[in-house]
């Protein structure tokens, strides 16, 4: 099936004014976040950290399917819930992000769409990096231990069948 | 009073002075000066152009019109780019487009894939094409790229009205509509128009205007340090029309076709059978109009990145832009900047002197015996001889006043021998107040009843009674007289320009990033006319990089030798606003303004001497 890819235009215009309202100075928070639709406007300080200076929870209720869809809400870090799940919504057709009437078939369509898009980021935070750390451990084990490190160990059970 | 020359036959090659002498009204320039002191304080707010940075994302359309006098958009397509990148292409069609085309198109699209990060070609009507456009050229602030875009702009537009402000004289084209409850289109007033007037057939001023309900991210300025709306800001755009920034760089005018030839685009233009109707072949010719300029798009601001000034690609207007920037790079204000004291009594007497070089043919479709001339660099090597660099970088002009007796002496020894010695031109820098009997001198007359327009050209003078036609001329304008007639006028008064020390804050600057030039140290236009004639011997580099450093040279010393000193700025004042009671609908604008004239650089003293001495 042909997937819709984001509008570029959309998304570079949502960029664009992000960029705008940062200071010109400031272009990353201290605790190192340089997405920029993470950072308060004018100020050289992300959203996690702001929270923190006033003592507020830094997890925010992402509303999966949307505000007007559907009130199910999920807790996510709020740099990522600015940075990556609201900016993934903006790519959503307009009408079903909105729905102003209230069409059932489009709150549907914004559950699955916010179903996937959650799912995407969970598997981005608690799996991709795993994938990534076991990529440089075998780098690392084989540049210690030679090509066939894992022959007489344990792992060895793991290997591909002939 | 003018004694005029008739040609009688033209093609004997006969000319020969009428012995009639006629009397014409004559004009001169004048230096205005502000009633309002506020109004001459008004500076310009250039501290935005400072932390300009060019924006990564560029939207390039070029449009087809029918072939009959209405030209009214048929179709259109676009190319988005950020980073360089491609991401988006589409095609666009007009609101009245025949069902027949349209479904040329949509068949076109089905049949074809875009050149970009995504694949699916776009069809849109011309109404979410201008809502693309809304997003990506005024809420992102991205270029948008055209050749010629004024009539790519009107194309797109929905209706037009007489442009006010800073656009007066000018169109202003609505884009925006929307259907309202009868079902009647209004204007969206909540977006903004966007207003072209012409300066020339290469370039012209173009904007946004302002709009209702500003988003507060819209009155951010460009380049904000803090990020913060400013009240009343507006966002004017970043309009990048190829044809007048290809000028501005190379002073040459260009088609679509030559300037792709001339900067190596590697896709360049094609050419179209036929024109109107819409073919697949036809369409192909449209996208490949947008691909060559979004690669001469590349190659120009390549180019113009070359140059380290601070000038936006968007408001290089002319070569005269970039020779202004360089002038700013090294770090050399205005005269009046510098001296805001200078006497303007004497801006004045030089303004009148002022006479800009024209060239008008006379003589057409006639064949006549020519001797083709061509001066390398002249403004330049003028500009060197008599040494008005040092009037550029001085920290001070100084006047020296009633030296009319020094000045006749010297035209007493002129000669055209005289001036083969660099020395007799470093004498040239005073301008001279006579009574004109005979001599032969440039004069701003209605010269042609069919014209009926002012021109300058170069005549026998006279004046009828002392004083009162007493004029003022600068001093190689004269000397020029007293070669031609063999004698010296009469000399009343006359004033000589001495400078004094140099300017704080000069710089040494690279030319195109490749030649090196310290104002404190080195006649500019002298380097800039040497380095051109070394370049012919260099090896160091490719014939086509010599090539574009020639012309680069060439704009560079060019424009910054003639014409910028004496810039004009019109700034319009509000005299008196219409409170709507007996408003004329006739009217353009519902405000009476009046255009008052302020001289930026000042340094028209030195553009009068070195108008005459070339």
């Amino acid at each position: 099936m042909k997937q819709s890819p984001p509008d570029p235009i959309r998304t570079y215009q949502r960029k664009a004014v992000a960029v705008r309202r940062r200071s010109e100075k400031n272009i990353h928070c201290a605790c190192g976040e340089t997405r920029v639709e993470a950072l308060v406007p004018r100020k050289s300080l992300c959203a996690a950290c702001k929270r923190t200076m006033k003592k507020h929870s830094t997890l925010d209720n992402h509303h999966v399917a949307g505000r007007r869809n559907s009130r199910v809400t999920v807790p996510i870090p709020v740099n990522d819930h600015r940075a990556i799940l609201s900016e993934a919504q903006y790519d959503w057709p307009k009408k079903t992000l909105d729905n102003p009437e209230g069409c059932p078939l489009l709150i549907a369509a914004a559950c699955i769409r916010g179903f996937i898009d959650t799912v995407v980021y969970l598997i981005d935070q608690l799996l991709r990096w795993i994938a990534e750390m076991l990529e440089m451990l075998s780098a690392f084990l084989t540049e210690r231990f030679g090509t066939q490190w894992w022959v007489n160990t344990p792992l060895a059970q793991f290997t591909r069948n002939a | 009073m003018v004694g005029q020359y008739t040609l009688s036959p033209i093609y004997e090659e006969c000319i020969k002075p009428m012995s009639k002498i006629t009397s014409l009204p004559l004009s001169v320039r004048v230096y205005p000066e502000s009633p309002n002191p506020a109004f001459e304080k008004t500076q310009p707010r250039e501290n935005r152009l400072k932390t300009w940075r060019q924006p990564n994302a560029m939207l390039v359309f070029d449009t087809e019109t029918r072939v009959d006098a209405t030209q009214r958009l048929t179709f259109g397509s676009y190319r988005f780019f950020t980073d360089g990148v491609c991401q988006e292409e589409g095609l666009f069609f007009g609101t009245d487009l025949p069902d027949h085309d349209r479904e040329v198109l949509e068949f076109y699209v089905a049949g074809h894939s875009a050149e970009a990060a995504s694949k699916e070609l776009k069809l849109l009507t011309l109404q979410q094409f201008l809502s693309k456009f809304y997003l990506a050229v005024y809420k992102g602030r991205c270029l948008l790229v055209g050749f010629n875009l004024p009539f790519d702009l009107s194309r797109i537009a929905r209706n037009f009205a007489a442009a006010r402000g800073r656009f007066a004289g000018g169109f202003s084209l609505g884009l925006w509509f929307y259907l309202d409850e009868s079902g009647s289109e209004c204007e969206n007033k909540y977006r903004p128009r966007i207003a072209i007037k012409h300066i020339d057939g290469k370039r012209a001023l173009k904007g946004f205007t302002a709009r209702n309900a500003c988003d507060p991210t819209d009155l951010i300025p460009d380049g904000s340090p803090d990020g913060e709306p400013e009240e009343g800001y507006k966002f004017r755009g970043h309009f990048l029309d190829l044809r007048t920034l290809a000028f501005a760089l190379t002073d040459k005018g260009y088609s679509l076709a030559s300037a792709c030839e001339a900067f190596e685009v590697e896709h360049a233009k094609q050419h179209a059978e036929h024109h109107g109707t819409i073919t697949n072949e036809y369409i192909d010719y449209n996208r490949r109009d947008v691909l060559a300029t979004s690669e001469l798009a590349r190659k120009l601001l390549a180019e113009f990145a070359r140059h380290p000034i601070n000038l936006q690609p968007t408001k290089s207007y002319s070569p005269a832009s970039i020779g202004k920037a360089y002038l700013q790079a090294m770090g050399i204000q205005p005269i009046l900047e510098r001296q805001p004291d200078f006497p303007k009594k004497y801006l004045g007497y030089a303004q009148s002197a002022f006479f800009g070089g024209r060239t008008s043919a006379h003589i057409r479709k006639i064949p006549v015996p020519v001797v083709y001339t061509d001066f390398l660099s002249m403004y330049p090597t003028v500009n060197s001889l008599i040494g008005l660099w040092q009037f550029v970088i001085a920290n001070e002009i100084k006047i020296v006043e009633h030296c009319q007796n020094e000045i006749t002496e010297f035209l007493n020894q002129v000669s055209a021998n005289y001036l083969f010695t660099q020395d007799a031109w470093k004498n040239l820098t005073a301008f001279v107040q006579i009574i004109p009997d005979g001599d032969i001198l440039p004069s701003r007359g209605k010269y042609s009843a069919v014209s009926n327009d002012w021109q300058v050209a170069v005549n026998h003078l006279y004046s009828n009674s002392e004083r009162h036609t007493a004029l003022w001329f600068s001093l190689p304008d004269i000397v020029a007289s007293v070669i031609l007639t063999g004698r010296v006028p009469k000399v009343i008064d006359a004033f000589r320009l001495k400078s004094r020390g140099k300017a704080k804050g000069l710089k040494p600057i690279s030319l195109r990033r490749a030649i090196e030039v310290d104002p404190r140290e080195k006649d500019f236009f002298k380097v800039v006319i040497e380095e051109r004639k070394r370049l012919a011997t260099r090896t160091d580099m490719p014939k086509s990089e010599k090539n574009r450093l020639d012309k680069a040279l060439k704009v560079i010393a060019n424009s910054t030798s003639y014409g910028i000193y004496a810039e004009m700025n019109r700034k319009r004042v509000v005299l008196a606003v219409c409170t709507g009671w007996m408003c004329s609908e006739m009217m353009a604008s519902c405000r009476k303004q009046r255009v008052q004239v302020g001289y930026r650089y000042g340094l028209h003293v030195g553009d009068g001497v070195l108008r005459s001495g070339g």
